[in-house]
């Protein structure tokens, strides 16, 4: 598996030569583009390599970068890989954004980082937040600029020594999954040989660097596959979608990808007249992935962008997550992603996906994730652990030599989920003609535009307002087919007199403090008196329960 | 030219309508709309689109920003302030 980043050689010969391929095309959240070539990047990357030495950060430590969308991301990014260094990529928060600089305080400890690497006017902040946990912080400035490195020597030691991908786990902490550099270089050759890669192929991406699609897919894939990638500043593509389509046309972009929610996006908010002129048939593989593939945002993604060109054949979709470094399964390329009708009531109650013609009233349509990608293996099984034949729903396995080695601080929660030699992720699904459909969640987990969301983080911010009984709160997510992702529900328990008129008010502090907290928009929140919350026998929350009896009882009607 | 209260209560009715879909939420002319958890980021763009179609204004992307449009009160006084131009 090795080899799977450029041999040494060739890139040392590049630094000699003025016409350096280009790596990155970088368009950052103000719209400016900053074109990267493959010796800027690695000179660049040296030097904040030569800083971490001096500062004696090295071999398999653990260093944060806290920076916004720019080509410095990328150099630290890979000035850390070249001093050994293991990072971990976080977005930065803003100045009253509590929530996301206490998760990069709890992050720092629970991987012993010891620097951390932000612009100089967080370094105060980040200064503030976290003192007391061993880990330094570091400008990301000028200092390195000025570095006189042999760039070279550098260069010539780059391999992955490791990743750390934070992503939030069911229990309201967030989980530290430790990636190996062989797991990701495993990862990268995989997914490249997957998707067939091509000299001309050039990919385009509008996920921040800190996930893990935006980071193996964009930056790491196409950089040891040697073909240039085009990184959209998330927040640029967010205010004006029409900006992915305008790049894969100016490009040649042949690779793209959006969780679900961000093909509706596009289809609702890419306007006619930023479109004029674009021709997106050289796109070969559009991916559907990061959150749960719907049929129809698929449809609407297609149908509103046929006339620019989009191939039918280019719609694929996939299946993975952080623990796995990227996805474990791929839908065939030149071939639009299956779909298969199967009868919902049986399909949720009885874990039994039955066929069935689409015209059938009973009829849902579910979108195939593809076929394992090499080296990975899918098993089914039942909560006892017995593999199912095809075409039943249990819990979906993973092994593979990209799979995670831990969860960073938490010997249990690892053991658990790697029981077995397998990664077992809480997801449900089944096999059909060998690909894998997807078929809901075990775990409590709320996905919202691809980003994992803990109810218990919710549930947690929501009980510290004033008049909220702790204990006594409730969030899931309720998917919406218009917006193509869930919408997050909060139910909070309160004592009558806590509330004055309508409630409004209270309605309003509670979604303002959660959302300083946590930074997620709830889209519907209830007050209610004691006991309509639903608890399993054990007296834990039974959110499943809680999710159906509000769709039937309050979903849109105004509150008691 | 629309006066601030018509171009406020239309915002209000779009945004309570189209994407609160609750009808009876009041919301208050500078209540936070997105750092105060009630629309997400996402929301923006959808905002954006509405003023363009229904007041004729087209406010330039780098100002699509939380910052800049938070609240009815910030809104409705950029729809107007373009509109003098």
């Amino acid at each position: 598996m090795r080899g799977a980043l450029p041999n040494l050689n060739r890139i040392e010969k590049e630094e000699n030569t003025s016409s350096s391929p280009l790596s990155f095309v970088l368009i950052d959240d103000a719209g400016d583009v900053h074109r990267i070539s493959r010796s800027n990047l690695l000179g660049n990357a040296a030097k904040c390599a030569g800083f971490l030495r001096e500062e004696e950060i090295g071999y398999s430590q653990h260093v944060l970068l806290i920076l916004p969308h720019s080509p410095e991301l990328l150099y630290w990014i890979f000035g850390c890989f070249m001093a050994g260094a293991v990072p971990s990529v976080f977005s930065s928060p803003g100045g009253n954004e509590s929530g996301a600089w206490e998760r990069i305080r709890n992050a720092a400890v629970r991987i012993k980082a010891i620097g951390a690497v932000t612009k100089p006017e967080s370094m105060h902040r980040l200064k503030s937040e976290l003192k007391g946990t061993g880990c330094r912080v570091l400008p990301s400035g000028n200092e390195w600029l000025g570095m006189d490195v042999n760039a070279g020597r550098y260069v010539s030691e780059l391999k992955i020594p490791g990743y750390v991908q934070i992503t939030s786990g069911t229990t309201g902490k967030s989980k530290a999954v430790v990636l190996s550099g062989k797991a990701i270089d495993a990862y990268v050759y995989n997914m490249a040989t997957g998707l067939k890669i091509r000299a001309n192929d050039v990919v385009v991406n509008c996920l921040p660097l800190s996930h893990d699609f935006a980071l193996f897919g964009g930056v790491l894939m196409p950089f040891s596959s040697n073909i240039p990638a085009v990184l959209i500043s998330p927040s640029k593509w967010v205010r004006r979608p029409a900006v992915l389509l305008r790049m894969i046309h100016d490009y040649g972009g042949t690779i793209s990808w959006l969780p679900n929610s961000g093909f509706v996006h596009c289809a609702r908010f890419a306007l006619d007249r930023e479109m004029t002129g674009i021709d997106l048939s050289r796109l070969r593989v559009m991916i559907n992935g990061a959150e749960p593939v719907l049929h129809s945002s698929n449809q609407l993604f297609l149908q509103r962008f046929s006339e620019y060109g989009l191939r039918e054949e280019a719609l694929a979709s996939g299946y993975g997550m952080a623990e796995n470094t990227l996805a474990a399964t791929f839908t065939s390329l030149e071939k639009r992603a299956s779909v298969i009708f199967v009868h919902g009531r049986k399909l949720a109650t009885g874990g039994i996906a039955a066929v069935v013609p689409e015209t059938n009233p009973d009829a849902v349509p579910v979108v195939s994730c593809g076929k394992p990608l090499r080296g990975t293996k899918i098993r089914i099984v039942n909560r006892e652990g017995h593999p199912l034949p095809e075409g039943r729903v249990g819990e979906i396995l993973i092994r593979s030599m990209s799979l995670f080695s831990e969860y960073a601080g938490d010997h249990a929660l690892t053991e658990k989920a790697l029981a077995g030699g397998w990664f077992h992720s809480g997801d449900l699904g089944f096999i059909m003609g060998n690909e894998l459909f997807f078929a809901g969640r075990i775990k409590d987990l709320i996905i919202v535009g691809g980003r994992n969301i803990a109810p218990m983080e919710l549930e947690k911010a929501a009980a510290e307002v004033s008049g909220v009984r702790p204990g006594q709160v409730v969030a899931f997510g309720v998917p919406d087919e218009s917006i193509g992702t869930e919408r997050v529900i909060l139910i909070c328990t309160v004592r009558k007199r806590d509330i004055t008129g309508t409630g409004d008010d209270m309605v309003r502090m509670i979604r303002q403090h959660v959302a300083r907290k946590t930074g997620v928009a709830i889209a519907d929140v209830k007050l209610v008196r004691k006991g309509w919350i639903e608890r399993t026998v054990n007296g834990k929350l039974a959110r499943s329960k809680n999710r159906e009896k509000y769709l039937s009882q309050m979903n849109r009607e105004s509150t008691d | 030219m629309e006066s601030k209260a018509a171009v406020q209560r239309k915002l209000k009715d779009f945004i309570q309508k189209d994407i609160l879909r609750d009808p009876d939420y009041r919301i208050e002319p500078d209540e936070p709309l997105i750092s105060g958890g009630l629309i997400d980021s996402f929301s923006i763009v959808q905002i954006a689109v509405f003023v363009e179609e229904t007041f004729g204004v087209v406010i330039p992307d780098t100002e699509l920003t939380v910052e800049e449009m938070d609240t009815l009160n910030q809104i409705a006084e950029r729809v107007l302030s373009e509109k003098r131009r």
